[in-house]
């Protein structure tokens, strides 16, 4: 079925469940309608991919708030009550009626006026990093536009991901705690733009690029990859796949011709894909083997953007060495990791308040309608009963003689053997 | 791809139903479930919306929405216990005590 | 001898101290230690008034000015400004006064102590006795107008403390006395005005008022005189010039004052004269005759006077002083009133002393009445017409102290008039005499008034009739009758004392009485003016006439009191007073028939060889100037004169003989017989009703000041001031400015303002209350509108845009 014959089932079974739980004269079953609404709404929440959300509606709405409800009603047996006839308000039908439709008259004019799914989207907001990986430069530090990206950048490692607003940027390197400008460069980054900057050797000193990143949601369980080369020894390498030991099979080429200072496309990986035999070579010669991806941290985990670079392992060591920079793909749009991550960072404060006004609605509903009940006669009492009569006792107090009847008439107050605190405190 | 307006006029629709229930209904629980419907179509408006534009601040209201009116039924609900105890009653239209 | 003078501040002590003994301690003391304290009192000045005598008769003859130790000076502003002196005078007029006065005073302090038996405040009454010698005693020991017008206030407060002095007793007589006594205080008060005005025109005329300064001479011509003789004398008898011893022996005049006495150091110049005394070092008198010889003007401020002018009206102002406190008309009212008091208070105060003040006073003065003819004029007038219509009035008096009353009122007009005519002298003698005889008749009168009281319980209680008739007056003479054999005393005593007053031959009365006929007759012929002779002349014939009334109703007394039967029961019982009073009364019979010796004129049947002639005015010449108003004639014995005065005296009294002798003198229906006959009896009857003189007053005087003290007090200062000023202006409109402020302003507008916006917010709210219907599904619906409106607002935009 399509997404939208799926909604117009679904839609209208909504419609129709909630008009029933209108009208039922049965309070249960207006519950149990509501339920069944409620299951419908959850269906959309799904097709508009708001898994999490989805989950909550059935667990929290439909599974709690609903129950407490039929508890309730089965407690004051409201089920047995029937439809009483309406004496006040009887004009309310009619207006209520007119101002409902008149309600959606409006709505749905608004709605056409309105064209939402033709306005444009807003984009979102570039992100930008810098990596840094020229080795005789030592620390350096970062500036965007004037502004402070990153201080004491030590050889191969980068900042994280800045959100930085659309425009031109001029990016400049200095050494760190100087003033000695080594190197400046501009960048435009435009809308939903990811780019890192990275530092490399480029033979004749240092130079500076931006690779275009992408840490946009990777499909399920899988990882994005990208390549950089940053080796200035090799003018070329390429990405192979050796192939296991025991295997006799050529290498197979996986990514060939990565200029220095060039990005290998991204490719997706599936989660845990063995990494182990696969290496960096010189570009054309396999056998002239620069890095093998050997080690644990090469192992490919899910949602995540990896970007090897390949570079000299330090100014003097002449080495190939690749460095990982891991990072966080975007979860999927709807999805409990998404959730909570919007969850516990921007809106860290209204859930905590939340949290608090749920604790203060448990309180306030255990007070409203806590009774206590029977009182038992505290000790005292039970002795005074035996021993004295609370009838002697009250006319000791009030001068009354309540153990007779009385001379004007009125009979004796009589007393329970209980006391009850009267309701409803 | 189920346009949007359609979800928007979905949740509309139930909203209405809603806001005609708590007008019509007499009965106190009823008037309750009224209004948790009309939150809903409220949720619904707003994740679709959500996905609208991308952006999942629809679906964190919506997390605060059905916390919100989690609390709310405990504590409505605690009410229509205690007022029942009293009047043994929940028929609304008996609850003026309140009039000035 | 020379030392006696300062015995006299013991005059004003000894009495000072004996009435604040009595008056603090009087009650503790019991009536038997009060009267000695009282008659020791007044014993012991006239003790000491007898030194003063002694020093006075001695070859000392000259005035002394005593000032009292421990007085420095008594009213001193600056220097030479205001110099008043408490200053004691010591010369022949005050040594005089003071004897008869602490004389008869004991006596009559005797008498009290017995007259007052029994009375619930004895002690207060002599304290008050006491005060009143010793105010007296300042009156006529001062040396200046202010000390005698300090003892001329303290007298007239004695004297209403004195008559009010029952002023509880029952039935509206406690009323009746205080009445009295308030009536003295206010008549005299109008006198006092008139003295204060004679002393403030006298310091403004003079700039002090001392009667003169110690070293001036009092009578400069007598000094002269003596001194001419004493130095024809001495040339005869030794050329030796023994000046400065004889003068110091015999002239008077030295300028002797308490500090020098006895200093016989270096020649003591004598001086004759007060010519070497400059003028503003002179006393009153001395300066008035000063200015009179050299002329002298005196600015009030914007107009400026003559001395002459100034001088008469000093003397008038004294003379309003004098009618004031010497019962003269027109202000005697207030002594008939004055018998409320208990008869030893009339006896001393109104008969001998008290009354006699005035005339002392104007005596003292002479120098100014006999330089201001005008006054003199006037004085004698006053004082003959008071004599007469007192006379006149005394006839129709049931009262026996009325009567009595009645003739001291008419003697003092006899020595009024007699200073008139300038014979002050004649005016002294008969004060003298009148003081002994007037005494004795009062406290004659008293005793029988006590008989007759006596007689009245003893019937009442004898008939066992417990309840008193109050209503019984042993006062009144119709209630007595035939005395005579009851109280033979009293009888023979108050026989003395009316041939005395009515001046028969040898009693005291004749002798003083007869003075003043004779110098009226050479006031008549040699007065120096017109006027002085047409008043000597006037005063010659009236004062017969009032003499003959004199013995007219005093011999009508004796018979209606102690002649014919008794007329009722009272009388029939009554008995003789104790000796406590007869024997002052024997003691005044026996001087009233004496005291007349002590100045018989000249030439009378060889008397004066043994007697001297006229012994007291030749006293008193050393003090008065003018006490004759003709010498040398004066003081020579005038038989015609004295035979008319005899003749009509014994006339008088046969004529009461024969109206009401022979047990008539109350008709049967109580009336008097005079008043039945036709022909006089309008005229008796005028005179019992005083000639309406208290009437006339009431409705002169008393009505009009009473209509205008009711008009001040009630329309003025109640209605005027209080009702409308301060109530309704001051208080209703301050009410009004504060109610129309309050009421509308604050509480209308203001707090109708803020009422009323928490009026419109509570109406409001009530309005507005009436949206809370208290339905659930109301609230919703109203919601829910309002939820469309508030998104078709928002929407608007959008849905314009696109439609």
């Amino acid at each position: 079925m399509t997404e939208v014959s799926l909604f117009i089932l679904v839609g209208a079974i909504s419609i129709v469940a909630a008009a029933m739980m209108l009208l039922s004269e049965n309070a249960v079953h207006s519950a149990l309608f509501l339920i069944l609404t409620m299951g419908c709404i959850a269906f959309m929440f799904l097709l508009l991919d708001a898994a999490f959300l989805f989950l909550v509606q059935i667990v929290v709405y439909a599974g709690a708030i609903m129950v407490l409800f039929l508890f309730v009603i089965m407690l004051l047996g409201a089920e047995r009550v029937g439809a009483t006839p309406q004496t006040r308000f009887r004009w309310m039908t009619p207006a209520a009626t007119g101002l409902s439709l008149a309600f959606l008259a409006v709505i749905a004019l608004a709605l056409a006026q309105g064209q939402i799914d033709r306005q444009p989207v807003p984009p979102s907001q570039p992100l930008l990093r810098a990596a840094h990986f020229a080795p005789d430069v030592g620390p350096v530090d970062v500036y965007a536009n004037g502004e402070l990206l990153a201080e004491g950048l030590s050889y191969g490692s980068a900042t994280r991901f800045v959100t930085l607003p659309p425009g031109e940027y001029n990016v400049a390197l200095f050494a760190a705690g100087t003033q000695d400008a080594l190197l400046a460069g501009a960048v435009t980054l435009e809308a939903g733009q990811t780019g890192t900057i990275i530092a490399y050797p480029d033979g004749t000193g240092t130079a500076l690029t931006i690779i275009p990143d992408d840490v946009s949601t990777v499909p399920e369980r899988s990882a994005r990859l990208l390549l950089f080369n940053a080796y200035p020894d090799a003018p070329a390498v390429d990405l192979v796949d050796l192939g296991s030991e025991l295997a006799a099979a050529p290498p197979r080429v996986l990514e060939a011709g990565i200029p220095l200072g060039g990005l290998a496309p991204a490719r997706i990986l599936p989660e845990n894909t063995d990494l182990s035999t696969w290496a960096f070579t010189e570009a054309d010669r396999p056998a002239a083997v620069l890095f093998r991806l050997n080690t644990p941290i090469f192992d490919v985990k899910r949602d995540t953007t990896k970007l090897l670079v390949l570079a000299r392992r330090s100014a003097e060591d002449a080495q190939a060495f690749t460095l990982p920079l891991v990072s966080a793909a975007q979860p999927a749009f709807g999805s409990p990791v998404a959730v909570g991550q919007l969850l516990f960072t921007d809106y860290m404060l209204p859930m905590q308040m939340v949290g608090v006004l749920l604790l203060v609605a448990m309180i306030g509903a255990i007070v409203l309608t806590h009774q206590p009940g029977e009182r038992r006669l505290t000790r005292q009492e039970r002795r005074r009963r035996v021993s004295r009569p609370l009838t002697s006792v009250i006319a000791a107090q009030t001068g009354r003689d309540v153990t007779k009847a009385d001379s004007n008439g009125g009979s004796a107050v009589e007393l329970p053997d209980t006391v009850e605190e009267p309701a409803g405190r | 791809m189920v346009p949007t307006d359609a979800y928007v006029m979905l949740s509309m629709v139930l909203f209405t139903l809603g806001a005609m229930g708590v007008l019509l209904r007499r009965n106190a629980i009823l008037v309750f479930m009224s209004v948790e419907l009309m939150l809903n179509a409220a949720n619904l408006a707003l994740v679709a919306f959500a996905r609208r534009w991308g952006g999942l601040d629809g679906h964190l209201f919506v997390f605060f929405v059905i916390t919100v009116a989690a609390a709310e039924v405990a504590v409505g609900l605690a009410l229509i216990v205690a007022i029942f105890r009293n009047k043994r009653s929940i028929n609304i239209d008996e609850l003026s005590q309140m009039r000035g | 001898m020379e030392n006696y003078p300062q015995l006299v501040p013991l005059m004003i002590l000894i009495p000072s101290v004996g009435a604040f003994v009595n008056f603090f301690w009087g009650g503790r003391l019991g009536e038997k230690w009060a009267s000695r304290i009282g008659i020791a009192a007044a014993a012991l000045t006239f003790v000491v008034a007898l030194f003063l005598l002694a020093y006075l008769t001695g070859s000392h003859n000259e005035a002394v000015v005593i000032n009292p130790p421990l007085f420095d000076g008594w009213i001193r502003l600056g220097d030479t400004t205001v110099n008043i002196p408490w200053q004691m005078r010591v010369d022949t007029l005050s040594v005089t006064m003071m004897l008869f006065v602490s004389f008869v005073g004991t006596l009559i302090h005797i008498y009290a102590a017995g007259y007052m038996h029994g009375d619930e405040r004895f002690a207060r009454f002599f304290a008050y006795l006491n005060m009143f010698l010793a105010f007296m005693y300042v009156l006529v020991a001062g040396n200046n107008f202010l000390m005698m017008f300090v003892g001329w206030e303290g007298v007239g407060l004695c004297s209403f403390l004195l008559i009010g002095f029952w002023f509880d007793k029952k039935k509206g007589v406690g009323w009746r006395n205080s009445t009295a006594a308030r009536k003295a205080m206010i008549a005299n008060r109008i006198g006092d005005f008139g003295m204060l005005m004679a002393i403030f025109l006298m310091f403004w005329t003079f700039g002090t008022l001392d009667y003169y300064r110690p070293g001036e001479i009092a009578n400069v011509p007598l000094v002269e005189e003596l001194a001419h003789k004493a130095e024809a004398k001495a040339e005869a008898a030794a050329p030796a010039a023994s000046e400065a011893h004889g003068g110091a022996e015999t002239a008077a005049g030295e300028a002797h004052g308490a500090e020098a006495a006895g200093d016989h150091g270096p020649a003591v110049p004598v001086f004759t004269n007060n010519d070497h005394i400059p003028t503003a070092q002179l006393g009153v008198f001395g300066q008035a005759e000063r200015m009179l010889a050299e002329g002298h003007t005196v600015s009030f401020g914007p107009f400026a006077l003559d001395i002459q002018a100034v001088i008469v009206i000093i003397t008038l102002f004294l003379l309003l002083g004098a009618t004031g406190k010497s019962a003269q008309i027109p202000l005697f009212v207030w002594l008939p009133d004055a018998m409320a008091g208990p008869t030893p208070v009339s006896a001393l105060i109104h008969a001998a002393t008290m009354v006699t003040a005035g005339v002392y006073m104007m005596v003292r003065s002479n120098v100014l009445f006999a330089n201001a003819d005008l006054t003199s004029f006037i004085v004698t007038a006053i004082g003959a017409s008071t004599a007469i219509v007192a006379g006149f009035i005394a006839v129709g008096q049931w009262d026996i102290k009325r009567v009595l009353a009645y003739s001291t009122i008419s003697q003092l007009g006899f020595m009024v008039a007699a200073v008139g005519v300038g014979a002050f002298g004649a005016a002294i003698f008969h004060m003298v005499t009148h003081a002994f005889f007037k005494a004795l008749l009062f406290l004659g009168s008293g005793s029988v008034i006590h008989g007759v009281e006596h007689g009245h319980h003893h019937v009442q209680h004898g008939h066992g009739d417990h309840h008193h008739d109050d209503d019984f007056d042993p006062q009144d003479m119709r209630n007595m009758g035939g005395l005579r054999r009851k109280m033979p005393i009293t009888y023979w005593t108050y026989v003395i004392g009316t041939l005395a007053l009515a001046g028969i031959i040898p009693f005291a009365g004749f002798w003083s009485k007869d003075e003043i006929l004779a110098d009226s007759w050479l006031a008549g012929l040699w007065g120096r003016t017109g006027l002085a002779q047409i008043g000597g002349f006037v005063a010659l014939g009236v004062l017969l006439l009032a003499a003959g009334f004199t013995a007219f109703y005093m011999w009508r007394q004796v018979e209606m009191v102690f002649h014919g039967k008794p007329r009722t029961e009272a009388a029939a019982h009554a008995s003789e007073s104790g000796p406590s009073m007869t024997i002052p009364l024997i003691v005044l019979g026996v001087f009233s028939v004496l005291i007349g010796f002590v100045n018989v004129p000249a030439g009378f049947l060889g008397l004066s060889n043994l007697l001297g002639k006229g012994e007291l005015v030749h006293f008193l010449e050393y003090t008065l100037v003018n006490v004759h108003p003709y010498v040398p004639e004066g003081g020579v014995f005038n038989p015609l004169i004295a035979f008319t005065a005899l003749a009509l005296g014994l006339g008088g009294i046969f004529a009461a003989r024969a109206v009401y002798g022979r047990n008539r003198a109350v008709t049967r229906t109580g009336r008097d017989p005079l008043a039945v006959r036709p022909d006089t009896g309008a005229v008796w009857e005028l005179a019992h009703a005083r000639l309406y003189w208290d009437e006339i007053y009431m409705r002169l005087f008393i009505n009009p000041f009473n209509r205008l003290a009711d008009f001040l007090a009630d329309v003025l200062d109640w209605r005027f001031l209080h009702d409308y000023l301060h109530n309704d202006v001051l208080v209703r409109g301050f009410n009004t400015v504060a109610e129309a402020l309050g009421r509308p302003v604050d509480l209308g507008a203001i707090d109708g303002v803020v009422n009323g916006i928490g009026r419109v917010t509570r109406w409001a709210g009530s309005q507005l209350r009436g949206v809370q219907t208290g339905y659930v599904r109301m609230y919703a619906v109203t919601l829910l509108i309002g939820v469309v409106f508030v998104i078709v607002l928002l929407l608007l935009p959008l849905l314009q845009a696109g439609s």
